[in-house]
C-alpha cells in the first residue's frame, strides 16, 4: 500500500491520516475535502487512478494545511517522527512539506528503524530537505525537474533559489547536470527527471529516456510534475521495479496529456481522468518498447 | 554497512555544516538595527539567533542575525513593514551565493512561459492574463497558483506580497522578468 | 468452462491489466491467468480479490504459474 505525505494549500485544513478517495475532481480523506488542481491533491488523483486500475487498495494520505508558513509541514513531521507508518505501507512518497533540514533527519530515522523498510520516493519540498540534510543517497527515487535538478547537481545550494549560474546555463545538459548531482552525492539511488525528454538515471548514467508523445505544453500544467510522481508511486507498489516504474510513469504521463489535447491552460484534472486509458495504451506499447530509449 | 550507522556517522562527521545548510544570515549597516530585527522577528515567533559575520561577509556591522533560509520572503516582508532592511541576504553555508538571476524563457506562441529556478509562470500573450503557475516545493506554491492563476498581468497581486518562501521568492523573479517582456 | 489469460512474456502491469479487462467482460466464473513471474503471480490474484472475487486455485506450471480466480 502507498503512503504519500503532503500539505493541502489551505490553512485550516487539519492533519489528517486515512485512505483518500477521489470523487470528482476533489480528494476525499477522513471527512476533509480538497480540489486537485495541483501540489499534492494532484499527486494523490494520480496516484488513485493507477491504483484503481491495477486494483490496489486507496493511498494513505498524511496531510496538513499549510501556504507557507510551515505550521502544517510540522504537525507532520512531528507526528511522522513519533510514529513509524504502518507496516503495510510498501512505499512513501513524501511531497510538498516546508523544507527543514532537523526535522527531515527526525523522520528519516524513524522510517529507517522500521522492520520492512519502504520504498522511499522524495520530490518538492521534501526532496529540498534530503539534499539539504545529505541524506539523498538513503532514497529510492527523486523526481526533481529540470531547475530542481539543477539544484542537486549544486552541491552549494541550499535551495533551487540559490543555483549557481553557470550550473543553470543553457549549455549545461541534463546528462552532465545527473552525473554532478551522483558525484557529490545528492540523488536517490535512481532520478527521475521531468522534463523534454523525460530521463531515468541511477549512478551508472542514464537508463532511458522517453520522449513521446511530446506534449510540450505539459512543462507549463500546473500539477504534470505532481501526477508524473503519483503514477510511478502507484506502479512501485504495484510491484514494478522502481526504474521500470519510472520509465512506464514517463510515458503514461504524457500519453494521458496527449489523450486530453494538452494546451498550457488545460488544468491538470483533465489529464487525470485520462490515466486509466494512458495506462492500458502504453502497457500494451510498452512490450513493443515504443517512444522509450534505453541506455 | 547498516544504513542506521551511516546516518549517524555522517551526523556527527559534518553535523554541524549540515544543520546550517537550511540556514541564512542577514546582514545590517548597524548594530541598533540588528537589535531592533531580532526583536521583532522573535515577536513574530521565529527561531533566530545573533551571531558573528563568517569571515566572507565584508559589509555591515559586527553582528548578523541567523534565520531559517527558507522563510526568507516573510522575514523580509516583516522587516520592511518596520523599516529595517538588511544590507545583505545570504545561506550560512554559502555566503558568496545570490539568487539567481538566469531566466529559461519558452516561447509556445500563443503562451509565455518563464523560468527562474524551480518556479515557471506562464501568460496568455493575447489576454495578458496568468494561465499557469507550475514547479516549486514550497507549501506556498500550490497558494500562489491558486491566488494568481485567471488573474490580469497588471492587476495579480505579486508573489512577494503574498509568498512565504524561497520558492515564493523565485516566483517573484519570474513575475518580474514576465513584466519586464509583457 | 472458463476463460484463459495467456500474460506470459508481458511485463507489469499487463498482466493485471488483462485480468482486469477480463474480470470486466465475463463479470462471473472461472478464469485461468498464465504468468511467468511471482511478482506477476501476486498482483494478479491481489487485483482479483480487490474486485471481489477468489483465488481458486495458485499452481507452479513450468517457468510459471497457472492462478485460477472464480467470482459470482
Amino acid at each position: 500500500m502507498l503512503a504519500v505525505v503532503g500539505t493541502v494549500p489551505e490553512q485550516n485544513f487539519p492533519l489528517v491520516i486515512g485512505r483518500v478517495v477521489l470523487e470528482g475532481n476533489v480528494i476525499c480523506i477522513e471527512g476533509s475535502r480538497a480540489p486537485v488542481n495541483r501540489g499534492t491533491p494532484a499527486l494523490l488523483a494520480a496516484a488513485i487512478k493507477v491504483g484503481e486500475a491495477l486494483g490496489q487498495p486507496p493511498p494513505v494520505g498524511y496531510l496538513a494545511g499549510d501556504i507557507g508558513l510551515g505550521e502544517g509541514s510540522r504537525l507532520l513531521y512531528a507526528r511522522l517522527s513519533e510514529t513509524a507508518v504502518n507496516d503495510d505501507i510498501s512505499a512513501i512518497a513524501f511531497h510538498y512539506l516546508q523544507p527543514d533540514v532537523d526535522w527531515h533527519n527526525r523522520v528519516l530515522f524513524t522510517v529507517e528503524e522500521m522492520k520492512k523498510r519502504p520504498v522511499l520516493i522524495a520530490d518538492a519540498g521534501f526532496m529540498y530537505a534530503a539534499k539539504m540534510s545529505g541524506q539523498a543517497p538513503n532514497y529510492d527515487l527523486f523526481t526533481p525537474d529540470a531547475g530542481e535538478l539543477a539544484f542537486l547537481a549544486d552541491e552549494e545550494a541550499p535551495h533551487p533559489f540559490y543555483t549557481r549560474g553557470f550550473i543553470l546555463h543553457e549549455e549545461i545538459k541534463v546528462p552532465t547536470l545527473i552525473e554532478r548531482a551522483y558525484q557529490y552525492e545528492n540523488a536517490a539511488t535512481c532520478l527521475l527527471v521531468k522534463g523534454q525528454p523525460d530521463y531515468v538515471a541511477d549512478q551508472k548514467g542514464i537508463y532511458a529516456s522517453v520522449d513521446t508523445p511530446a506534449e510540450a505544453a505539459m512543462e507549463a500544467i500546473g500539477g504534470t510534475g505532481d501526477t508524473i510522481t503519483g503514477i510511478v508511486a502507484a506502479l512501485i507498489c504495484a510491484g514494478l521495479e522502481v526504474k521500470e516504474a519510472a520509465v512506464l510513469a514517463a510515458r503514461v504521463n504524457r500519453m494521458a496529456g496527449h489523450l486530453a489535447a494538452a494546451t498550457p491552460a488545460t488544468q491538470v484534472m483533465d489529464i487525470v481522468e485520462q490515466i486509466p486509458r494512458a495506462l492500458v495504451q502504453v502497457s500494451k506499447e510498452h512490450n513493443v518498447m515504443g517512444g522509450i530509449h534505453y541506455g | 554497512m547498516p544504513i542506521l550507522s551511516f546516518f549517524k556517522r555522517s551526523r556527527s562527521k559534518d553535523s554541524r555544516k549540515v544543520e546550517s545548510k537550511d540556514r541564512g544570515i542577514l546582514v545590517f549597516e548597524n548594530t541598533s538595527e540588528v537589535i531592533r530585527a531580532e526583536k521583532v522577528l522573535k515577536v513574530e515567533g521565529w527561531k533566530i539567533r545573533v551571531m558573528g559575520p563568517p569571515p566572507e561577509i565584508r559589509t555591515g556591522c559586527d553582528l548578523v542575525i541567523e534565520f531559517p533560509l527558507i522563510e526568507e520572503l516573510n522575514i523580509l516582508r516583516t522587516l520592511e513593514a518596520v523599516g529595517v532592511e538588511p544590507l545583505q541576504v545570504v545561506p550560512v553555508n554559502s555566503p558568496l551565493l545570490h539568487p539567481v538571476d538566469i531566466f529559461q524563457v519558452r516561447d509556445y506562441g500563443r503562451y509565455l512561459m518563464i523560468r527562474a529556478a524551480n518556479m515557471k509562470l506562464t501568460v496568455d500573450k493575447d489576454t495578458l492574463t496568468i494561465v499557469n503557475v507550475s514547479g516549486g516545493g514550497c507549501p506556498d506554491v500550490p497558494y500562489l497558483a491558486q491566488e494568481m492563476v485567471g488573474m490580469p498581468l497588471a492587476e495579480v497581486p505579486a508573489p512577494e506580497e503574498i509568498g512565504h518562501t524561497l520558492c515564493g521568492y523565485a516566483l517573484q523573479l519570474a513575475y518580474e522578468e514576465m513584466r519586464r517582456r509583457c | 468452462m472458463g476463460t484463459i489469460v495467456d500474460a506470459r512474456g508481458l511485463s507489469c502491469p499487463q498482466p493485471v491489466l488483462m485480468t482486469m479487462d477480463e474480470i470486466k467482460k465475463v463479470s462471473q466464473g472461472e478464469i485461468e491467468i498464465l504468468v511467468d513471474t511471482d511478482t506477476s503471480k501476486e498482483n494478479v490474484s491481489r487485483a482479483a480479490l480487490s474486485k471481489g472475487w477468489e483465488v481458486k486455485d495458485v499452481r507452479q506450471e513450468g517457468e510459471g504459474y497457472r492462478v485460477t480466480i472464480v467470482g459470482s
